[in-house]
C-alpha cells in the first residue's frame, strides 16, 4: 500500500525544482559529513531559517538531501584520517584507517561508498513494507525494552574489544561516570554540577563526540608526522582500488543485510542512535567471522558493516517519527520542526492527512544516499591525496574547523571547553592503548539506562525479571544479549580444541 | 558654597533637560533590530512559535526581529541572559509557564522571579487536562483514586509541569499515586499510557488533541471553568474550581524596569501578529491554536499560577 504513494512521490520530485532543493541538500549534507565535528543536525539548524521561504515540499527535499548523504560523507574522513566525519562513522575507524595506511584508501571508499547506498536503499523499501505497522512496532518497545537494548549495546562492546576486555570496561565505566553528570529527572536533583548552569544540562553529546573522537585523533596524529599512507607505493598518485571495493561490497551481500537489518532497527528505536547502530554492526560482523583476528587490520568487512547499518538507520528513524510525530533521530527532530513551520502538523496523523509530505521525505533520503555515493566516488581522487601529505599540515585545520563547529552549535564556550576536555582524555586513552568507544556508547546510553531502569521498577512494583519476561519482545532482546556475549566465548573455546598444538 | 549649590543645582537641571530629551528617544522606538530570546533549542515549541512571528512583528514594528535560541538549564540559562541585559526593550524573552513557575516556587531558581518581569502579552494558553488510554478501562479522575493501588502517572520528570500538575490533582483529591519519570516528552508519556504501562498522565489540549484525533488516548478532566470536550468534566465541576487556571502559556516579557511606552508598542506588535491572517491560517492548518493575551491578563494568569503552586510547594519535594 505504501509503495503506490512512493511512486507518485518519485514522479513529483522528478522536475528541475525539486532536484535543484535534493542536489543542494546532497553538496550540503556531504560536505557537513565530512568535515569532522560538523553533521546532519548543524547542517539541518543552519538551513531551518532558510527554508521559511520554501515551498513545504522544497523544503523537505532539502533536509531529505542533507539526511542521506552525511553519513556516508562523514565516512570518508573516517577511512582518510581516522576522524568519523559525524560520530555513528566511528566503527569506520577501526579497519577503514588501517586500509588507507595500507594505500587501500580507495577500495575502503568505494566499499562504503556501496555499503551507503544498499543500506541506505534496504531500509527505505523496509520503511515502506513496514509503515503499516509502525504504530504497533513503537508501541511494542517501553521502558523494558530500552533498558535491554542499552545491554545489548554494553555487551556488543564486550565483544568488539576482544582480549582488552578490561580495558573496554574501564573505558565504558569512566563514560557512565560522565553520564551523570546534570539534572537527575527521576530524582530532581543535581549531580556533579557544582551550583554551575551550564553543567544542568549534563555532558552535550556532540562536543564530547567531537572531542573523544576528532580532538583526541588529531593530538595523536600530531606525534607522529608523516604521510598517512605509509604503503610503499610512494610515488603512485593513482587511486585504484574503488571498483574493487565496490565489487567486494557486492561480493559480501550478507554483511550488507545484515548491517542493514541492524540499522533499520535501532533506528527505529528513540533516543539509540546511529553509533549505537553501526558499533553493533560491526561487533555482529566481527563475531560471525571465521577470522575475527583480522578486525581491526583493514578487513573490508569491518567497513562494509558499519557503513551499512548507519545510512539503513535513517529509514528505521523515520517509523517513530511516522507513527507518533516522535523524533527517533536528533536529525529527524530538527526536520519535523522544519514541518511545523511549514504547517504541517507531526503527529499520529501524518501518516494518513500527510502522505505527500512523508513520501517526498523518503524519496529525498534514497536519491540522497545514491547521489552522495556518485558524489564521494568522484571526489575520492582529490580527498584521498589527504593521506599523501604530512599529518602537520591537516592537524591545525581539522582542529579549528572541528572547535567552530562546535562552538556554532549554541554559541557557548562552555560547549568548546567540553570538547577539548575531552580531547585530552581521548588522548590519554589512545595513548595508553585504551578504547575510545566504549567510553563514547556509555556515555550515549548512560541516561538511557539509568532513566529506563527506573522506570521499570516503578512500573513492575520491583519485580524488574518477572515483567520482563512475561515479554516475548524482551526475552528476545534477553537472547540477543546471551547469543552476543557466549558466541565469541564459544567459538574461542572450540578454536582451542580443534586447533592443532603445534603452533605455539 | 555658592558655587557648589549652584553646580548641584544646574547638574540637577542637567539631568532633567536630559530626561526630557531621553523621552523622545522613546517615541523613535525602535531604532535598531529587536532581540528575542528564546530560552530552548532551535526546533522545538518555542522556537517555531518565535520564527513564525517574526516576520509579522518586523511589519508591525518597522525592524527587524533577531531570534536568538539560548537553551541551558531547563531555559533558566536564556531567561537569566535577558535579565542581565538593558531594559531598553531591544531585548525581550520567550516564558514557559508553568515551567519556569515551579521552578521559582520550589526554590530551585533563586536568581530570578518571574513576578518581577515586565511582561508584554502572551501567545498561547493550552489548559492541562488528564490522559487516559482509550482502551483502558478507566475514563475519570475518580476511576484512577478508585484502583485500590497507588495510580502510576508517568512524567517527564520532577520538576516538570506534566510532575507538577500530577502532584497537584492527585493531592487536592487526596488519592494514592506514584509517579514514574523520566518520559522524554509528552509524546512520550503519551506512549506510556496508551502502552498501559502507566495509568494516566497529565498534558497541555494542544498536545493531546492529536492523539485524542487519532483515537488512542482520551480524555478524563479538564482543567478548566468551562467545558472542553463533551461529557469531560473540568476542574470546577468536581469541585476543585482554584486548579482551573493551570495552564500552558507562552509569555512575552521584558527585563524588569523596561519602559511602559516601549512595552505598550511591543504589546500591540504582539498582538497584530497575533491577529494576523497568515498566523491564522498556519494555526489552522497546524491545530496549534493562538490565544493573544495583553500584558495584564498576562501578569494576572502568572500570579494566579504562582499562588496555586504554592500551596502544594511541600509536596513537591
Amino acid at each position: 500500500m505504501g509503495f503506490d504513494h512512493l511512486l507518485d512521490a518519485f514522479a513529483a520530485a522528478a522536475s528541475p525544482g525539486a532536484m535543484i532543493h535534493i542536489c543542494l541538500g546532497i553538496v550540503i549534507g556531504f560536505t557537513f559529513g565530512v568535515i569532522p565535528g560538523l553533521g546532519g543536525v548543524i547542517a539541518l539548524a543552519l538551513v531551518l531559517p532558510f527554508t521559511y521561504v520554501m515551498e513545504p515540499l522544497d523544503a523537505i527535499y532539502l533536509a531529505g538531501g542533507i539526511m542521506g548523504a552525511t553519513s556516508f560523507g562523514g565516512s570518508i574522513s573516517a577511512i582518510l584520517l581516522k576522524v568519523p566525519g559525524t560520530a555513528p562513522n566511528a566503527a569506520t575507524t577501526f579497519d577503514g584507517f588501517p586500509m588507507a595506511r595500507a594505500g587501500r584508501a580507495g577500495e575502503a571508499i568505494g566499499a562504503s561508498a556501496t555499503a551507503s547506498t544498499l543500506g541506505g536503499l534496504i531500509g527505505l523499501v523496509t520503511l515502506c513494507a513496514i509503515i503499516p505497522f509502525s504504530k504497533q512496532i513503537i508501541l511494542a518497545f517501553g521502558p523494558g525494552e530500552q533498558l535491554l537494548l542499552a545491554i545489548l549495546a554494553f555487551a556488543a562492546i564486550a565483544a568488539a574489544s576482544g582480549d582488552k576486555l578490561l580495558r573496554a570496561f574501564i573505558s565504558a565505566g569512566f563514560g557512565l561516570l560522565l553520564a551523570t553528570i546534570g539534572f537527575d529527572v527521576i530524582t530532581g536533583d543535581e549531580r556533579f554540577t557544582f551550583g554551575n548552569t551550564y553543567l544542568w544540562d549534563g555532558i552535550p553529546m556532540v562536543p564530547a563526540l567531537t572531542g573523544l573522537f576528532v580532538l583526541a585523533q588529531m593530538f595523536w596524529l600530531a606525534g607522529t608526522p608523516g604521510r598517512i599512507d605509509r604503503s610503499s607505493g610512494a610515488a603512485n598518485q593513482r587511486v585504484s582500488g574503488l571498483k574493487q571495493g565496490i565489487r567486494s561490497t557486492f561480493g559480501h551481500w550478507p554483511v550488507v543485510l545484515r548491517g542493514s537489518f541492524i540499522g533499520t532497527a535501532i533506528g527505529i528505536l528513540p533516543g539509540v542512535g546511529g553509533t549505537v547502530a553501526s558499533l553493533l554492526a560491526y561487533s555482529a560482523a566481527k563475531s560471525v567471522s571465521h577470522e575475527p583476528e583480522s578486525f581491526g587490520t583493514g578487513n573490508i568487512i569491518g567497513v562494509i558493516a558499519p557503513e551499512s547499518a548507519n545510512n539503513a538507520k535513517d529509514g528505521g528513524s523515520l517509523v517513530p517519527t511516522l507513527a507518533f510525530g516522535i523524533p527517533g533521530s536528533a536529525e529527524s527532530a530538527v526536520f519535523l520542526s522544519i514541518l511545523v513551520l511549514h504547517g504541517i502538523e507531526p503527529g499520529p496523523m501524518m501518516l494518513r492527512d500527510e502522505t505527500s509530505a512523508i513520501y517526498g521525505l523518503i524519496v529525498a533520503v534514497t536519491l540522497s544516499a545514491i547521489g552522495a555515493s556518485l558524489l564521494g566516488l568522484v571526489l575520492s581522487r582529490g580527498l584521498i591525496v589527504l593521506t599523501r601529505i604530512d599529518t602537520r599540515l591537516i592537524v591545525p585545520f581539522v582542529i579549528v574547523l572541528a572547535l567552530c563547529g562546535v562552538y556554532a552549535i549554541a554559541e557557548q564556550f562552555g560547549d568548546v571547553l567540553v570538547a577539548v576536555a575531552l580531547g585530552v582524555i581521548g588522548f590519554v586513552f589512545l595513548t595508553f592503548r585504551f578504547p575510545i568507544l566504549p567510553m563514547a556508547v556509555a556515555l550515549i546510553l548512560g541516561e538511557t539506562a539509568e532513566r529506563s531502569f527506573h522506570q521499570v521498577r516503578l512500573i513492575s512494583d520491583d519485580d524488574i525479571l518477572g515483567f520482563l519476561l512475561a515479554r516475548p519482545q524482551s526475552v528476545a532482546l534477553l537472547l540477543m544479549i546471551a547469543g552476543v556475549v557466549l558466541v565469541p566465548a564459544v567459538r574461542r573455546g572450540l578454536n582451542t580444541q580443534t586447533r592443532p598444538r603445534n603452533d605455539g | 558654597m555658592l558655587n557648589t549649590k549652584f553646580a548641584t543645582w544646574a547638574t540637577l537641571l542637567l539631568i532633567g533637560a536630559m530626561t526630557l530629551i531621553g523621552t523622545p528617544a522613546q517615541a523613535d522606538w525602535p531604532e535598531k533590530p529587536v532581540r528575542l530570546i528564546v530560552p530552548y533549542s532551535p526546533g522545538g515549541g518555542f522556537d517555531t512559535f518565535a520564527r513564525l512571528f517574526a516576520p509579522e512583528l518586523e511589519k508591525a514594528l518597522g525592524t527587524d526581529i533577531i531570534v536568538d535560541n539560548i537553551p541551558g538549564a531547563g531555559g533558566r540559562r536564556g531567561i537569566e541572559t535577558m535579565m542581565k541585559s538593558d531594559a531598553d526593550g531591544y531585548t525581550i524573552g520567550m516564558f514557559n509557564i508553568p515551567g519556569m513557575v515551579i521552578a521559582g516556587v520550589t526554590g530551585k531558581w533563586p536568581d530570578v522571579d518571574l513576578r518581577d518581569i515586565a511582561w508584554v502579552s502572551n501567545l498561547t494558553r493550552s489548559p492541562y487536562t488528564l490522559v487516559l488510554s482509550a482502551s483502558g478501562g478507566l475514563t475519570s479522575a475518580d476511576d484512577l483514586c478508585a484502583l485500590g493501588r497507588p495510580a502510576k502517572l508517568a512524567t517527564t520528570g520532577a520538576g516538570s509541569s506534566s510532575h507538577t500538575i500530577a502532584v497537584i490533582l492527585m493531592e487536592s483529591l487526596g488519592c494514592a499515586y506514584t509517579v514514574v519519570p523520566g518520559y522524554k516528552g509528552s509524546t512520550e508519556t503519551t506512549l506510556a499510557v496508551i502502552r498501559g504501562e502507566v495509568d494516566g498522565m497529565f498534558a497541555s489540549v494542544d498536545t493531546a488533541r492529536k492523539f485524542i484525533e487519532s483515537g488512542d488516548i482520551r480524555i478524563g478532566l479538564t482543567f478548566s471553568t468551562t467545558t472542553l470536550f463533551d461529557g469531560v468534566p473540568t476542574t470546577t465541576e468536581i469541585g476543585q474550581n482554584r486548579l482551573s487556571s493551570l495552564a500552558q502559556l507562552r509569555m512575552i516579557g521584558a527585563p524588569p524596569g523596561t519602559p511602559s511606552e516601549i512595552l505598550a508598542k511591543l504589546d500591540a506588535a504582539f498582538q497584530a501578529a497575533a491577529t494576523s491572517a497568515s498566523i491564522a491560517e498556519w494555526s489552522a492548518s497546524t491545530k496549534r491554536p493562538v490565544t493573544y493575551m495583553d500584558a495584564d491578563s498576562s501578569a494576572r494568569a502568572i500570579n494566579e499560577q504562582f499562588d496555586v503552586m504554592q500551596s502544594f510547594a511541600s509536596a513537591f519535594q
